[in-house]
């Protein structure tokens, strides 16, 4: 029974091809426009958590001596990078390391306070370039990162080879022909002991490349193996006392015993400087966040101008069949199936209009995802950053407002319908 | 004999204040079981707004309706709705059809909003054409019919869901002679045969001389009542 009203419903629609084609378009352009914004917002967020993933998750925490502010991740962020001078020294004692790991909420199963080397002289070059170039590396700290690959892979943890990933653009720097040329290729790192002058070149394959992404770590992420022998190689003749110091410690917080911003409060008394992912992303999120409310609102004042289009065919309709509604009063039909006819010419004129709506927003997403990311498009830096997503939650939610929107709308001219004395109504010319 | 209308006292005044106008006054009338009733008078005597009052489709302004004995006024709109749809059947003096759908579309109308088995449906809704004499002209778009053939669509609808009220306000006025015999015949028949109780409104003396009873009308007031002559009642 209630499919035969949808059925009547749109056979009555279709009789009036123009005019309720002209508001299934009006419908259709507000839930496009908010499809869409749905499926931006989910882009943006998705690709901002990826991009907190890259830095080590939201859990983590950067805790560096004094001042020293993070030496190992750059984020695009604006803020600037001066810092406050301090005269502290800028390496954590081992007093001080432990009394970190004993503060609240600090997850001692995964903290890391690597030694490390600092001012060491070193440099990078390749068989296809002569240049040499700084070398500086960083490690994999965690198992948490989620580092967004453009080609290869992480190094592997247990791995006893010496494995390299380079970040998205130096594979053409050292002279490969891209970064995908450059998978499987051998690097080389030449060290010098500081002790002894010698020389000694370790031989390192690109196992990946990163994609590129706003806020990175902006080293090459060396082998564990790879790492422990630059070390040894290098502190061979070293007095213990400078056989690698801490200068920043990388630790999990358990958030359900502190917040971030307690266990950063007391950091700061104690006078150490913390950064954790979102102090980084914050501002961007934030940006964004305001964006995407703003087309937010301006797709739901779509959608409701469409709505007074469903109010507005629907009257003109309840007007023109008044007769027909009259001999249907006349003939027993009642004033509640009447008001459900109408409401499901609402209803259907809001389905096909939101139906429409996502299909072609869909379209038009990848069109634009397309696009972004062709040669010279505005993502094409950011392989990863999937613009619009649409979420099949998104959609079930943009559908269901939509019909009820359109059936609140139909309400009016619906329960208009339904008063209608049916002699009043045959007496209508 | 089982009085099935009563009618006491019955008002019905159009408009508020100066457009005020009473269109009918002081009316009292019984209708009884199996009877044919002509309701006659002059243009605006008030003849279709006394049809509409007796057949629930509109509401008194003062004085009570009782069909089968129930206060009409007391009535839920579903046992109304209900009668009009299963006990009653119309035929309205303007046609009032759905123009865009096919004469058997029209046709099917009542039992549809009875929501009549389907094969039931249509087998009532052919018979109803064929007594109508519109068994060829079931898919034609009603608009496009002739006004005789509309208002044989009328008839066909007034009796598809054998009904055991017809209202019928000027049946036979658009029809030619023959067909509107035809019709008189088949109205009739069913009264004999089924004791569908008739109340027909009409200018037509020969068909208001073949009901059972005259209700003379005159400015929303019965004038008299005369009976079939030859009939004892
Ligand atoms: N809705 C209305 N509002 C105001 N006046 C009305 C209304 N309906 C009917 N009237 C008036 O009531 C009077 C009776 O009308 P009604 O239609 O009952 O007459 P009738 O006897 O059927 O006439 P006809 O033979 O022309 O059909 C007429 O004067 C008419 O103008
Ligand atoms: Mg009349």
């Amino acid at each position: 029974m209630t499919v035969g009203i949808f059925k009547t419903a749109n056979r009555r629609l279709w009789r009036n091809k123009a005019r309720s084609f002209l508001t299934i378009m009006a419908i259709f352009v507000g839930s496009m426009t908010v499809m869409l914004i749905f499926a931006i917002n989910n882009g943006v967020s998705r690709f901002i958590d990826e991009q907190t993933r890259n830095l080590g998750g939201e859990e983590y925490i950067m805790i560096t001596p004094g001042s020293n502010a993070s030496a190992l991740t750059s984020v695009l962020t604006g803020t600037n990078n001066l810092t406050e001078y301090s005269s502290r020294d800028n390496f954590f004692t081992a007093a001080q390391v432990q009394e970190i790991k004993n503060l609240p909420g600090i997850d001692a199963k995964n903290f890391y306070a690597p030694k490390t080397l600092q001012n060491t002289s070193a440099y990078l070059t390749s068989n296809q370039t002569k240049k040499k170039f700084n070398f500086t590396y960083t490690t994999l700290l965690s198992e948490d990162y989620d580092i967004a690959m453009g080609y290869g892979e992480l190094p592997r943890p247990d791995t006893d080879a010496y494995e390299i990933v380079l970040q998205s653009g130096m594979a053409e720097v050292l002279g490969f022909a891209s970064d995908e040329a450059a998978l499987g290729e051998p690097l080389k790192i030449v060290y010098q002991n500081p002790y002894s002058r010698r020389y000694r070149t370790f031989v390192a394959r690109i196992v990946g490349v990163t994609s590129a992404n706003i806020a990175t770590i902006n080293q090459p992420i060396i082998s564990t193996a790879l790492e422990t022998a630059i070390y040894n190689f290098y502190t061979e003749y070293a007095p213990d006392s400078q056989k690698g110091q801490i200068y920043y410690i990388k630790t999990r917080v358990d958030l359900s015993k502190t917040t971030m911003q307690e266990l950063q409060q007391t950091l700061a008394e104690k006078g150490f400087y913390s950064t954790t992912v979102n102090d980084m992303m914050g501002e961007m999120r934030g940006f964004f966040e305001i964006v995407v409310k703003l087309l937010m609102v301006l797709g739901w004042i779509t959608l409701i101008t469409s709505a007074i289009g469903v109010v507005n065919t629907l009257l003109i309709s309840v007007e023109e069949r008044t007769r027909e509604i009259g001999l249907n009063k006349a003939l027993g039909m009642s004033s509640l199936k009447i008001f459900a006819n109408f409401s499901a010419e609402a209803i259907s004129l809001g389905f096909w209009g939101v139906t429409f709506g996502i299909i072609v927003a869909m379209i038009a997403g990848n069109f634009i995802n397309d696009f972004a990311h062709q040669a010279g498009g505005f993502l094409e830096m950011f392989p990863t950053f999937e613009l619009c997503q649409f979420a099949f939650n998104d959609i079930v939610v943009v559908g269901l407002i939509v019909m009820a929107i359109a059936f609140l709308a139909g309400t009016i001219p619906a329960a208009r319908a339904a008063r209608k004395n049916p002699i009043d109504a045959l007496r209508y010319e | 004999m089982q009085k099935v209308i009563e009618v006491k006292n019955l008002w019905k005044v159009y408009g508020k204040r100066r457009a005020r106008f009473t269109a009918l006054k002081r009316l009292s009338l019984d209708i009884y079981k199996g009877e044919s009733v002509a309701i006659v008078g002059k243009s605006g005597s008030g003849k279709s707004t006394l049809m509409h009052l007796l057949a629930l489709l509109d509401k008194p302004t003062k004085g009570t309706i009782k069909i089968e004995g129930l206060d009409a006024s007391k009535l839920r709109a579903r046992k109304i709705n209900r009668l009009r749809n299963r006990s009653f059947g119309f035929v309205f003096q303007q046609f009032f059809m759905n123009s865009n759908e096919t004469v058997y579309e029209n046709v099917l109308l009542p039992l549809k909003i009875a929501h009549t088995r389907r094969g039931n449906r249509k087998r009532l809704a052919l018979e109803a054409l064929k007594s109508a004499g519109l068994k060829d002209r079931a898919k034609d778009k009603a608009g496009e019919l002739s006004g005789g053939h509309k208002q044989r669509v009328c008839i066909a609808r007034a009796i598809v869901n054998n009904p055991q009220f017809i209202f019928a306000d000027e049946p036979t006025g658009n029809l030619d002679s023959v067909t509107g015999e035809k019709i008189i015949q088949l109205l009739f028949g069913l009264n004999q045969r089924n004791g569908t109780t008739l109340v027909i409104v009409t200018h037509d003396e020969d068909l208001a001389a073949r009901c059972d009873r005259q209700i003379h009308l005159r400015d929303g007031e019965i004038i008299n009542i005369t009976k079939k002559k030859g009939v004892k009642k």
